[in-house]
């Protein structure tokens, strides 16, 4: 959906068209569905708390002004359900994402890609567990600050608007997040040299 | 591993943060430190880990929330109908009351209208028909009950003047809440999070909306600077000093 058909879709939800917002869900759920298993740890946790923060956005759209982007008010939203929901009864992470059967990994995470073979595959799956090992043993806010950069890719402005930031935070934050990863992730023995070629299509095997 | 100072740099480089000097230099930088060069591609190495990392939901996602907000949806049509029947009614009731007031007023107006021994004529009119008992009334005892009932006639006026009531003051003397269209309560319902647990509102205390945007009606108070709201009806929630945002939203004085 272009940004337009984006705003368009909104303003049918906001005037009553129930199942216009399907079109949002499915533009995403892919991104609201991984920032909520990245932050929590666990598919079954992530497919409730994703299913609130659409429940929630649909309920509240009638708040939604124009003037941020749709997906910085829907992470907003994501993170705040995905962090209350850590810090109720002092939750931290479950571990089944880090889990070493590779079956049942493999079946949860839904990592089998032709762009790599078997082999890779496998190697990829124990670097995603080893990355999300290392996301669990940070505090939240480092956790949620990498995870929007890194995975949902947003700026440092959006990430200050998601999580009420100044940018000068935002940067020393996430530059110290990224670097207590990479730390974990040696030291856990998993950061490869040389990952970055391994994902061009027919790059080097 | 002692840090480059530059470390910083290095990540807003990486995350195209850095203007095109800024970025040159970083980039100068990266090839005479070796620190800094080792790091950086750690950095990218793992975004690349990520840029894998982002999953599809369960199948049947999608379909599994628009069926709960179909659900959500549908049974809010019956409390429409309650709300219709209550919107009427709060439609009748302040006319009916502005009515009665008026009634009130005129009545009043017309009797201080007349000439004031209305009073004493009325009593002149007891001692005719009770009988001899007492001959007619003497004068001061005219002019008193004359001052009297001209008092009260003052008190009456007075408090019907004052008695200016807005739709929302009706509304609330006669225990019904002033009705929102969705907008307000997206508004509302927006501001009504992280409330602390509180007691109930007083039993005279009239809420001053109802949010019937979910399943059950959602009730808000108004307390001195705060705000009490319930979305069950048992438990009540407090949030401080939101009273003046409320009533700016609903036009309240």
């Amino acid at each position: 959906m272009t940004r337009e058909e984006e705003s368009a879709v909104i303003l049918q939800v906001q005037q009553g068209d129930a199942n216009a917002f399907e079109a949002l869900v499915t533009a995403y759920q892919k991104q609201v569905y991984s920032l909520a298993l990245r932050t929590v740890g666990n598919p079954e946790d992530a497919a409730d708390l994703s299913q609130e923060a659409f429940l929630r956005a649909y309920r509240s759209i009638g708040s939604f002004r124009g003037d941020s982007k749709f997906s910085v008010w829907l992470y907003r939203l994501t993170t705040n359900i995905c962090i209350d929901f850590l810090r109720s009864k002092g939750r931290k992470p479950t571990v089944s994402l880090t889990m070493e059967n590779d079956d049942e990994e493999t079946q949860e995470l839904d990592v089998a890609d032709d762009r790599f073979d078997p082999e890779e595959n496998i190697q990829r799956a124990e670097l995603q567990r080893a990355v999300q090992r290392g996301l669990n043993s940070l505090p939240e806010e480092f956790r949620t600050i990498l995870i929007l950069r890194e995975l949902e890719g947003m700026s440092y402005a959006e990430i200050g608007e998601i999580l009420h930031l100044e940018e000068g935070t935002v940067k020393s934050r996430l530059f110290r997040a990224r670097s207590r990863l990479c730390d974990f992730l040696k030291q856990d023995g998993n950061l490869p040299d040389s990952y970055a070629s391994k994902t061009r299509k027919g790059g080097a095997k | 591993m002692p840090n480059c100072q530059y470390e910083q740099q290095i990540s807003l480089l990486l995350d195209g943060e850095l203007s095109g000097k800024d970025a040159s230099l970083a980039e100068a930088h990266l090839r005479t430190c070796t620190d800094c060069a080792k790091r950086y591609e750690e950095y990218q190495n793992l975004s690349s880990l990520f840029s894998d990392m982002l999953s599809e939901p369960p199948k049947g996602f999608a379909e599994s929330v628009m069926a709960q907000i179909r659900a959500e949806e549908a049974e809010k049509v019956v409390p429409i109908t309650e709300a219709k029947k209550r919107k009427k009614k709060s439609a009748f009731a302040p006319l009916l009351a502005t009515a009665a007031m008026l009634a009130v007023i005129i009545g009043v107006v017309s009797i201080a209208g007349r000439n004031v021994p209305t009073g004493a004529s009325l009593s002149q009119n007891r001692v005719q028909t009770v009988g001899t008992r007492q001959a007619v009334p003497d004068a001061e005892s005219q002019n008193a009950s004359a001052e009297a009932a001209e008092a009260v006639l003052d008190d009456n006026l007075d408090t019907a003047a004052e008695g200016s009531m807005d739709t929302e003051s009706f509304a609330a003397v006669l225990g019904v809440s002033e009705q929102l269209d969705a907008e307000t309560t997206a508004e509302i319902r927006a501001l009504l999070k992280d409330g602390e647990k509180t007691a109930a509102p007083e039993e005279d205390q009239e809420p001053v909306c109802t949010l019937t945007d979910q399943k059950e009606d959602t009730l808000v108070w108004i307390d001195g600077e705060d705000v009490i709201y319930t979305e069950d009806g048992e438990h009540f929630l407090r949030i401080e000093k939101l009273a003046d945002t409320i009533k700016e939203i609903l036009e309240i004085k």
